[in-house]
């Protein structure tokens, strides 16, 4: 408890945190709360924002407001589903390749590292070609595409906890290698990854929504908001809200988790908490 | 004793590549062979009447029912060759593709590298040096939000700001419309580069400046720093003397380590202006399953990353004396 009592000492992280929590609110109560996000009404075509319609209306004359509510759970689940799939993915591999060590280990990481080198929007183009098209392709692209960032990460403070005198006490206590693995070397490197986790979260977000921009991802009319900005792209000169509106909203969403990230860091990170 | 050295290290570089280069190879063949995708229906397309017969003729004649490691090595021999096969879409061979268009590429990236370099450079430095202090703590916080926004969206707002209501640069394309590209000036090529640009620095920028700030910051806090301000140094002598010289080799680090983002933030920026380089011709080449394009595309930018990090290995050298003895003893 105390943790979390002096992270909130840093105003950042409570503003990331309000704004998250704000978030995940409307993502679960809005669509509950606004007109359908999919009826067309095409006599109220591309009008700019009014009192009736809070962020105007699109191409179909369908409300914007509805839509970037409707469309918030996307990112929110992008960023969680994907951080959690390459976390899992990244932890048993790293895990075992930094526990183990041997040829295992310098096989996991070659792998790593060449996927490693690739550029991320393109590694995740290629994992999404491969599979299924659909709503959650992005996310699972981006989260597969995330597992060598966490492996290697893992791997790193294994390699350099298990030599360390109290492994070796456990393990002439009679434990054995899961429980050492899980019981003890996890715990104590928790927080690096914990981390790289939360900044993690922030950049998934970018990419699922970067998927889904390039047409890769959540098709129209769903009102994810990377598609919507494609969408919005013919309407530059007529009817700009149309295109800033959901890029700010990716942008708020991303800026609260990177908030909260970094006040972890600070938090964290032994070389900068007596800042 | 000093050309022997250098050919070792060239020979453990060209080693490095090589087997690089067969690895992608084998991870992106591997996954377009487990794509849904089908090549004859991609091949076919929109045309009407092709027979079953035809189509299972394109594959007999393509070798799609042969197992894979034999497509594999067949695919592998014509590269080796040079034949890197022929585009789905554009229907040209795919190295004369990537040459033409990496080039247009290249102008692009070259100038958001130096751009976000050099800048992120100097507000990084900026944040070091006032580090705790009001113009840090602004700056941190403007590098936080910028590392938050969609390159994509920024693209977009630049290109409604300074096209659509200022009218400053063009809409996007890399020469203007309608002119024979003989006659295409080298200023109306920069005037059509710099939106792009700028889109695709942002990208970097704010990580440059945070990593360099962080560097710095820690250098500074070292004990030599102590002891030269015990010194009686001045400020500005100790960040001159103490802090860049000791930044230099992580920001070199970053700065070619970056060519991989570089390349992956060329498809949104190429996308998003309509801009003809490599990056719009992957996000193309995924987008119509071409597996030919992509295949290429992939190998072409393992290389482009790899010369990357190896750049940063030869300027370590230079930069660092330690590095080079370092390398000499090996």
């Amino acid at each position: 408890m105390s943790t979390f009592r002096k992270i909130m000492r840093n105003p950042s992280a409570v503003v990331g945190l309000c704004i998250l929590l704000l978030l995940v609110v409307v993502s679960i109560a809005g669509p509950f709360l606004v007109e359908s996000p999919y009826e067309q009404n095409t006599a109220v075509k591309l009008m700019p924002p009014s009192a009736e319609h809070w962020f105007g209306t699109d191409d179909f004359g369908r409300d914007v407001f509805s839509r970037i509510v409707t469309g918030a759970h996307y990112s929110l689940l992008a960023g969680f589903i994907s951080v959690i799939l390459g976390l899992t993915g990244g932890l048993l591999l790293g895990a075992f390749a930094g526990f183990y060590g041997g040829l295992l280990d310098q096989i996991l990481m070659t792998v790593c590292d060449i996927l490693l080198a690739f550029p991320s929007v393109l590694l995740a183009m290629a994992i999404v070609m491969v599979m299924e098209p659909g709503i959650y392709t992005p996310m699972v692209a981006v989260g597969i595409s995330s597992i060598p960032v966490f492996a290697r990460l893992v791997r790193a403070q294994f390699m350099s906890l298990r030599e360390s005198c109290f492994v070796e006490a456990v393990r002439s206590a009679g434990a054995g290698d899961l429980r050492i693995i899980f019981r003890h070397l996890l715990p104590n490197s928790i927080g690096p990854i914990i981390i790289q986790a939360t900044l993690r979260i922030g950049s998934s977000i970018l990419l699922a929504a970067t998927l889904s921009f390039l047409g890769l991802g959540a098709q129209p009319p769903t009102p994810e908001w990377g598609a919507m900005l494609s969408a919005a792209r013919n309407y530059v000169w007529t009817a700009s809200y149309l295109a800033l509106i959901p890029g700010i909203a990716i942008t708020i969403t991303v800026v609260a988790v990177n908030l909260i990230g970094d006040a972890l860091r600070d938090y964290l990170d032994p070389r900068t908490r007596n800042m | 004793m000093k050309n022997k050295y250098y050919l070792k290290l060239t020979g453990k570089y060209l080693l490095r590549m090589v087997t690089l280069l067969i690895a992608v190879s084998i991870i992106s063949f591997l996954l377009v062979s487990m794509s849904p995708v089908d090549p004859v229906q991609q091949y076919v397309g929109a045309v009407p009447n092709v027979s079953m017969e035809q189509r299972a003729k394109i594959a007999e004649y393509w070798g799609l029912n042969d197992p894979p490691v034999e497509r594999f090595f067949a695919w592998g021999r014509s590269v080796l060759q040079g034949d890197f096969g022929v585009s789905l879409i554009y229907r040209r061979p795919v190295l004369d593709i990537i040459k033409e268009k990496f080039v247009t590429s290249l102008a692009l990236m070259a100038a958001a590298w130096l751009f976000s370099g050099i800048i992120g450079f100097t507000v990084g430095c900026v944040m070091g040096a006032f580090h705790g202090k009001g113009p840090d703590k602004v700056l941190k916080k403007v590098c936080l939000i910028m590392c938050s926004i969609p390159t994509f969206w920024i693209g977009i707002v630049f290109l409604m700001v300074f096209s659509v209501k200022l009218g400053w640069f063009p809409m996007g394309m890399s020469v203007p419309k309608g002119v024979p590209t003989d006659q295409v000036t080298i200023l109306q090529r920069i005037h059509h580069l710099i939106l792009p640009a700028l889109t695709l620095s942002f990208l970097s920028f704010a990580n440059v400046a945070l990593h360099t700030r962080e560097k710095l910051v820690d250098v500074l806090e070292s004990e030599y720093v102590m002891f030269a301000k015990a010194r009686g140094e001045s400020k500005w002598s100790i960040l001159k003397r103490h802090g860049l010289r000791n930044i230099m080799l992580p920001a070199v680090t970053m700065q070619f380590g970056s060519f991989s983002e570089l390349f992956g933030g060329s498809v949104l920026a190429e996308n998003v202006f309509s801009y003809p380089g490599l990056g719009a011709a992957a996000s193309a080449a995924g987008m119509g399953s071409d597996v030919p394009l992509l295949l290429g595309i992939t190998l072409f930018s393992a290389l482009f990353v790899f010369v990357g990090n190896m750049l940063a290995n030869i300027i370590y050298g230079v930069v660092d004396p330690q590095i080079r003895e370092g390398y000499r003893n090996e």
